[in-house]
């Protein structure tokens, strides 16, 4: 027959000893699921924020796009109203409504002043020669 | 049955209506994801996904400096959802408002349409009243119009008007060059070129178009992380640049106009070109059309393009390429005279008139005074050969190649056709049918010293959305004369006319040399020469020496006078001396006095 005979006192104390490093891994655990909780939580929050404002931004800039493609449209007429208000038919008209004393110069008139510049004749020759020259 | 035997019953009946209903939640689920899938994933789909078409510019057309001649004019479309807009009251305060801005549009025409909330259809043959959710109010609504209707209906609070952005072609400068730029129609949202520039470049200024699906938000606008799927890439039409010039085009319309009111010809037409380029610098006829104004179209004789599809008897204005060709060729010189025969002359059977009796004249007196016995002479001296292959150098019975279509040859018959009076009468512009282009090209060769230029109307293509620019080249003319002198000799000669003598004295500009020749021919009705319909035309350039231009002026059927000489000539003279002073072209005659 085997008797072993237990200390009471010395397991108890392994008991605590085990308990307690238990209780810091359980901790330590708790802690490191927490620790990384925190993180995922905070890197999806600052995910979903940044989503948010690329929204947001992406809203502007559509919005944005519209005001300039509303702008284009609008210079678009200006620059049709400017050709029509341009052309000589419209400014004759209003030369006559204003009864403008517009007349062409006579010939006499512009000699004197085209014969004082030098060179002035070919060059002007030179451009009414070629007029598909730029 | 103990206690136990009864929960354990229950127990099994939960089991098996847990088990009943998942194996329903199992099948449905089965039935949603599998079987149906793609019906219900496509309902879905439509729900949140957008398509938007965006349609490319079509190409504008600008004259050489960058006017614009052709435009795009940014505009709307208003249709309305007669459900959304509500009760009549709503009805009658939106049809108010735009009423207000568009006069044309009756408000009670329009609160009609407002209310017709159901339309008639027919389900299964059975006819059905189903929502109506469009009502179409007008077209091609202007920017600032559109802005204000949007901004009344909002002030009112009123909901169910939409605003379609559209363009519609449009021409600023209305009637000018307008038989050459063509016109576009609109076929169920597709533009059709009818005629001119616009059809003849359709395939390089139409735009494309591009189509995009998306998934949207609730507000319409697209998901930043959602998908894309775009169809094509919309790109606008190519920009032509023509060689015209405006300010010249407006002189020559507004000249040409004049003439119009003083003669109240059936039609008239001219054209001004650069002699050493080909470029045509300016093209006008008459009767003409607004393209911006769908009644001033209704006549078709009114957008046919005359200058090139219509062919006429030129008459005396071929002198000068006859002769040209046989002082060319050394037959004759300026001074050999010819005897006029008193201004009639039977030659072939056929009685051969002059307009005034003429005597002994030179080859250059037979130019001023348009004797048609002299050159008929001097053509007989050239034989028939001759004749034909010089008038043929000239580009007579070949097409222009200018951009517009349907062009015509002319009639020039080939040397095995002609008969015996062929060789009197093809050089004095009888029998022989030509283009006012083609008439143009060959004064451009008298002009520049016998080179048969290529005419030209485009300066360049651009393509908008690269910048890219494809230059449309002068291309050297072939030489025709042979002699280096024979230039100088036929200006010489065309100078006379407009001088005192000539045939054309209202045609000279004071400071400058004028070189031209008139015409008159007698219009062919039914097979037989007309005594009372004529087309009077001069054709000339200026300064003589240096020219800066040819112009050529035609009037068809003019009334109370016939002559070239006194219905185009004055024509001729006021479009150039206004084109003169805007070039800057220094006066020749003046400085050459002054120098003395």
């Amino acid at each position: 027959m085997n008797l072993h005979v237990r200390n009471f006192k010395t397991d108890d104390m392994a008991r605590r000893r085990r308990n307690k490093s238990g209780g810091t891994a359980y901790l330590l655990f708790i802690g490191k699921v927490f620790f990384f909780g925190i993180a995922i939580f905070g890197v999806v929050t600052l995910r979903i924020s940044i989503n948010e404002k690329i929204e947001r931004l992406n809203r502007q800039a559509v919005l944005v796009k519209v005001r300039i493609h509303e702008i284009d449209r609008e210079i678009e007429n200006i620059k049709i109203d400017r050709e029509r208000l341009t052309c000589w038919p419209h400014i004759k008209k209003k030369v006559e409504a204003f009864k403008l004393a517009l007349r062409f110069p006579s010939p006499e008139q512009v000699h004197p002043l085209l014969d004082g510049i030098p060179g002035r004749r070919d060059l002007t020759r030179e451009k009414t020669r070629d007029v598909s020259k730029r | 049955m103990t206690r136990n035997d009864a929960i354990s019953t229950r127990i099994k009946i939960m089991c098996l209506i847990f088990f009943v209903v998942l194996a329903w939640l199992a099948f449905h689920l089965y039935e949603v994801q599998i079987t149906r899938h793609d019906e219900l994933y496509g309902k879905a789909r439509d729900t949140y996904t957008s398509v938007k078409t965006k349609q490319g510019k079509r190409g504008e057309i600008y004259d050489y400096d960058g006017n614009l001649l052709v435009g795009n004019i940014p505009c709307f479309d208003l249709c309305a959802d007669p459900e959304i807009i509500g009760d009549e009251e709503n009805c009658r305060i939106a049809a108010g408002i735009i009423a207000k801005e568009l006069p044309e549009l009756k408000k009670d025409d329009l609160v009609k349409r407002l209310m017709k909330k159901t339309r008639n259809s027919e389900i299964n043959g059975k006819p059905v009243g189903i929502k109506n959710n469009y009502a179409f109010i007008a077209s091609n609504v202007e920017l600032k119009t559109a802005k204000d209707i949007e901004d009344a209906l909002k002030k009112k609070k009123i909901k169910g008007i939409s605003f379609k952005e559209t363009t519609k072609r449009y021409y600023p400068k209305n009637e000018l060059l307008a038989n050459i730029l063509g016109f576009t129609n609109i076929d169920r949202d597709e533009v059709i070129a009818v005629i001119g520039l616009e059809k003849f470049f359709n395939e390089f200024i139409k735009p494309s178009s591009s189509e995009i699906h998306y998934e949207r938000a609730r507000d319409g606008l697209p998901l930043s992380y959602g998908w894309q799927n775009k169809i094509d890439d919309a790109k606008d039409g190519m920009n032509v640049y023509l060689t015209i010039r405006e300010p010249i085009q407006a002189i020559l319309e507004e000249e040409l106009d004049k003439l119009m009111d003083k003669w109240k010809p059936r039609a008239a037409y001219a054209i001004m070109a650069d002699p050493f380029t080909g470029s045509i610098i300016a093209v006008a006829q008459r009767p003409t059309f607004n393209p911006n104004d769908r009644k001033s179209m209704l006549d078709p004789d009114a957008w046919r393009n005359r200058i090139t599809e219509d062919i006429f008897e030129p008459g005396s204005i071929m002198k000068p390429m006859a002769v040209a060709g046989a002082i060319d060729s050394g037959i004759v010189t300026p001074n050999t005279s010819f005897d006029c025969e008193n201004g009639a002359w039977f030659y072939g059977g056929k009685m051969l008139r002059d307009s005034h009796p003429l005597s002994l004249l030179t080859v250059s007196q037979i130019i001023q005074k348009s004797s048609n016995i002299g050159t008929a002479k001097i053509a007989l001296k050239m034989g028939e050969r001759h004749l034909y292959y010089t008038l043929k150098s000239f580009g007579f019975g070949d097409k222009t190649g200018v951009p517009l279509k349907p062009e015509t040859s002319g009639i020039f018959r080939p040397l095995k056709k002609w008969d015996t009076l062929s060789i009197t009468r093809f050089p004095i512009g009888q029998g022989i049918g030509v283009s006012p282009l083609q008439l143009v090209r060959a004064y451009c060769a008298l002009a520049n010293g016998g080179y048969l230029v290529k005419l030209r109307m485009i300066d360049k293509l651009e393509n908008p959305d690269t910048g890219h620019i494809i230059k449309i080249p002068v291309k050297p003319g072939m030489k025709i004369f042979k002699n280096s002198k024979t230039h100088q000799q036929i200006v010489s000669m065309m100078k006379l006319v407009t001088q005192k003598g000539g045939t054309a004295t209202k045609a000279a500009i004071d400071g400058y040399q004028v070189a031209g020749k008139t015409g008159t021919s007698q219009k062919v009705i039914n097979g037989q020469y007309s005594h009372s319909k004529f087309f009077a035309s001069f054709a000339g350039f200026v300064p003589a020496d240096n020219p800066a231009f040819v112009l050529f002026v035609t009037v068809d059927e003019p009334q109370g006078a016939e002559y070239g000489g006194t219905i185009s000539a004055p024509a001729f003279r006021e479009i150039s001396e206004r084109t003169l002073r805007y070039l800057d072209i220094k006066p020749d005659v003046l400085s050459t006095v002054v120098s003395k």
